[in-house]
């Protein structure tokens, strides 16, 4: 257990990091939750609404004979197993993984026509036939095998979650067997994911070190096909005419990247691109980029204050209650320019339990779950019962991207007499910090979720010794929570790990070395087009599919 | 052409002091002591806390309340911009003091004895001088988590080079002139003569120099602070505020524009005074 595990924080870590420093990339405009939208007639968003059409349809027949995509950074290449930032955008266009989350957290069929857990380590997936790569030759189980084989972290696959995987075969044309160490549900998702996607073994053993790159690209079987990409300006894709789901209705998609979200908003203003999916600061953005709107969905990520919970006085669970009590969310989120999605009082996002039992269910679960509303006068009493009833100072460390959030945060803690100073260190000192198990008090947004509650197991894993690894900024160790933890992977049925992370979340909640703030939020702008079904899965299929005129 | 380039250093200064208008330098002069006034009292002249946050009344047009309107934490801008002139000034009066002290000493040293001790100051200055100075800061800044005063040291070690070789060339140029001479036949010790009678010969230079370098570090701070390598998130300064405020630049851009032209103002403004005093200076000079 404790190898795979390490090495899964470890990797998680890094791809929330890859996201986060995407985020901070991304981050450059504008001010509060933004959600104007002139196309909604009857209330109900086009974000906000479910593809109700079959898996491979456009949304929209409409034809577009054009597109222009605005992203934030730059793509590099499109291997999926080194390229896990802005490539996303692009890249699940082109390459498609076997399922799809649904908009309500379930899984549904993509290339994979059907898929059975046959025992709890072994997972079958059967693949649709007659899906064509661009080159018009069949995809087969061989090219999911060799796409996921990259993935394993013996391979230099740098994004994964593949190291629960122990084989993945090919017994026939259209079978691939997944067999893992051990039981992992949160595994499932993993063929849904952007970092599960497929491309075609030929062409990329034939490309070999150059896979991915430039000049070779990659080749799938997604409905638009790479036809260029310059790593400093963007990207050209075309329709794929013998796409599975039929021709897509957008012929020529270009994709242009930019160094901030300022510059992307007047290339908006300007006419030079049509749609934004991703942008960091919502108002700001709406602000400069003139007719177009945005719309937010509150995300399964979430963002928090961490406090070490081994080092004095943080190690006073007084003094931790104390700062969860003065945290006003309210103001928070008015400061992140509309980035946040909605106010979080639990580790574990109530999306991620939508997989583990119907909503009533989930929510008389959650209900057993303390929470800390803001309450200054609670808070002064906390303190007042601590080690230090007369307030102290530590620095508020965080990497760069947050300061605006982290000034709020530090001056609600001086309403109770904490005084918490701003230190802004550059990314690679924090992440160096972590490393270290340097005790720091910290605000950090995650960037990224997967659908299963293991998700927020990043901030609470420890290594067989006990000792925090992986995103356990708080230091946090107590053997019980390691118990739910590996509980909640090894068991199986729904209603039982409804159970289990119910009790991770009370016990995580009795300790608070978290507070959690905010659901981070994904944001689109457009003034011409919206996205359907835009959720936290939003990138993790061929979202252009899911794009329509308003 | 040929009569410009004889004409000797003193008359030119007097023929361009004529022809500028004195309500350039008034104007600068009063706006220079303007900011020093709220440099001192700034916080105190406020109308708001600087620091006071009201996030659900943030982006306020200007308005009676706000003059500058209000920043994205709801901060009055008005208040920040007066309390920022501080760190405005306040860095770069050390890191031009501070050179000048220590500039002016070595350059003495190294143009009055000249030989090995001219030898190894002025390979150091030149060292120093090659390196890229800005990039070398942000690199040390962003490695050591950045900081006002990490940047104002930072600033002053490597300005003091740069003001020793201006300094070496104008004391170069008194060495043979008879007073040196005179003084050195009377037996005054080259201390003194260094300090009491080639130094306030070249004070003009010296001056006019600490004075560019001044208005320099000004831009240079803000400069940082803009990078988030100056001044602390929070506190009121003017080139964080720049940065701060610069995505807000379409919903209130009065925030982002204020800190701006405070800095190109108070930047010119040294500089203009700057070459005023040196053509003051230099004239006394002459006329004596």
């Amino acid at each position: 257990m404790s190898g795979s595990t390490r090495n899964r924080g470890w990797r998680r870590a890094r791809v929330a990091s890859c996201l986060l420093g995407a985020a901070v990339l991304a981050a450059c405009a504008g001010n509060g939750p933004a959600d104007d939208d002139p196309a909604s007639g009857d209330g109900e968003h086009p974000g906000a609404t479910a593809r109700d059409v079959d898996a491979g349809k456009p949304v929209s027949d409409e034809p577009i004979p054009h597109l222009t995509v605005g992203i934030s950074g730059q793509v590099p290449l499109v291997d999926p197993a080194q390229n896990v930032m802005s490539g996303l955008y692009v890249n699940m266009n082109a390459l498609e993984p076997l399922l799809q989350v649904d908009a309500d957290g379930k899984l549904e069929p993509w290339l994979a026509a059907d898929w059975e857990k046959v025992s709890d380590t072994v997972y079958e997936y059967t693949l649709r036939e007659g899906v064509k790569f661009w080159d018009g030759t069949e995809l087969t189980s061989d090219d999911v095998k060799y796409s996921w084989d990259q993935m394993a972290p013996a391979a230099d696959g740098t994004s994964t979650m593949f190291a629960a995987v122990a084989s993945i075969e090919a017994p026939d044309k259209y079978t691939v067997r997944v067999t893992l160490h051990q039981p992992d549900a949160s595994w499932q998702y993993v063929p849904a994911m952007y970092y599960g996607v497929i491309y075609q073994k030929a062409h990329a053993e034939q490309t070999g070190e150059e896979f991915g790159r430039p000049a070779t690209l990659a080749v799938g079987t997604g409905p638009w096909k790479f036809d260029s990409l310059n790593p400093t300006s963007g990207m050209e894709l075309s329709a794929h005419e013998d796409y599975w789901g039929g021709k897509p209705p957008i012929d020529r998609v270009s994709v242009k990247f930019f160094t901030d979200d300022n510059s992307m908003a007047l290339a908006m203003r300007a006419g030079e691109i049509d749609i934004a999916p991703g942008i960091g600061q919502p108002e700001g953005f709406a602000a400069a980029a003139g007719t177009a709107s945005t719309y937010t969905t509150a995300t399964c990520a979430t963002s928090l204050v961490s406090m070490p919970t081994r080092t004095a006085p943080w190690d006073d669970i007084h003094v931790r209650r104390a700062v969860a009590h003065a945290i006003n969310r309210d103001d928070i989120i008015a400061s992140t320019q509309g980035r946040a999605g909605a106010p979080l009082h639990t580790l574990i996002s109530p999306q991620l339990f939508e997989s583990l039992g119907s909503s009533d269910e989930v929510e008389a679960a959650l209900e057993e779950v303390e929470t800390y509303p803001f309450d200054l006068e609670a808070a002064k009493a906390e303190l007042a019962q601590s080690s230090v009833p007369d307030g102290f100072s530590y620095d508020l460390t965080i990497p760069g991207g947050s300061s605006a959030t982290a000034q709020v945060v530090s001056a609600q803690l001086a309403e109770i007499g904490i005084d918490a100073p701003v230190k802004v260190i550059p990314d690679t000192a924090w992440y160096g910090m972590i490393a270290e198990r340097d005790p720091m008090f910290t605000f950090t947004e995650t960037g990224a979720c997967t659908p299963d509650p293991d998700w927020d197991s990043i901030f609470l894993r420890t290594d067989d010794a006990g000792e925090p690894i992986g995103l356990n900024l708080a230091q946090y160790t107590p053997p019980e929570v390691k118990e739910l933890l590996t509980e909640g992977l090894l068991e199986q049925d729904p209603a039982e790990r409804l159970r289990i992370y119910t009790e991770l979340s009370k016990q995580v909640a009795e300790d608070v070395p978290y507070v959690p703030v905010y659901a981070e939020g994904n944001t689109y702008a457009s003034a011409d087009y919206d996205i359907v079904e835009y959720d936290s899965f939003w990138m993790s299929f061929p979202w252009l599919l899911n794009v329509v005129p308003r | 052409m040929t009569e410009a380039a004889v004409t000797a250093p003193q008359q030119l200064t007097r023929r361009r002091t004529k022809s500028r208008p004195p309500l350039l330098i008034g104007l600068c002069l009063g706006f220079m002591t303007l900011v020093l006034i709220v440099a001192v009292f700034g916080a105190a002249l406020a109308p708001h806390d600087p620091a006071q946050q009201n996030v659900l009344g943030s982006l306020a047009p200007p308005s009676a309340e706000h003059w500058l309107g209000t920043d994205g934490l709801g901060r009055d801008v008005f208040s920040r911009m007066l309390a920022g002139a501080r760190s405005a000034i306040m860095g770069p009066l050390v890191i031009a003091v501070v050179a000048m002290i220590c500039g002016n000493l070595l350059g003495l040293l190294a143009g009055y004895r000249a030989g090995l001790v001219d030898s190894l100051l002025m390979r150091w200055v030149d060292l120093m001088v090659a390196i890229p100075s800005l990039l070398i800061i942000i690199v040390v800044a962003g490695a050591l988590g950045g900081g006002y005063w990490l940047a104002v040291a930072l600033l002053t070690l490597l300005t003091i080079p740069t003001d020793a070789r201006v300094m070496r060339a104008a004391t170069l140029e008194q060495v043979p002139r008879p007073y040196v001479e005179a003084a050195k036949t009377l037996g005054v010790s080259n201390g003194r003569i260094m300090v009491r009678h080639i130094w306030p010969n070249i004070a003009a230079t010296a001056v006019a120099n600490s004075v560019i370098i001044f208005a320099g570090s000004l831009v240079a701070i803000a400069g940082l602070s803009f990078l988030g390598l100056g001044a602390e998130p929070g506190t009121p300064d003017w080139g964080q505020m720049l940065s701060e405020n610069q995505p807000l630049l379409f919903t209130n851009p009065v925030a982002s524009i204020a800190p701006g032209i405070a800095i190109a103002l108070t930047a010119t403004a040294v500089n203009l005074i700057g070459d005023w005093v040196y053509e003051k200076m230099s004239r006394r000079g002459a006329a004596r």
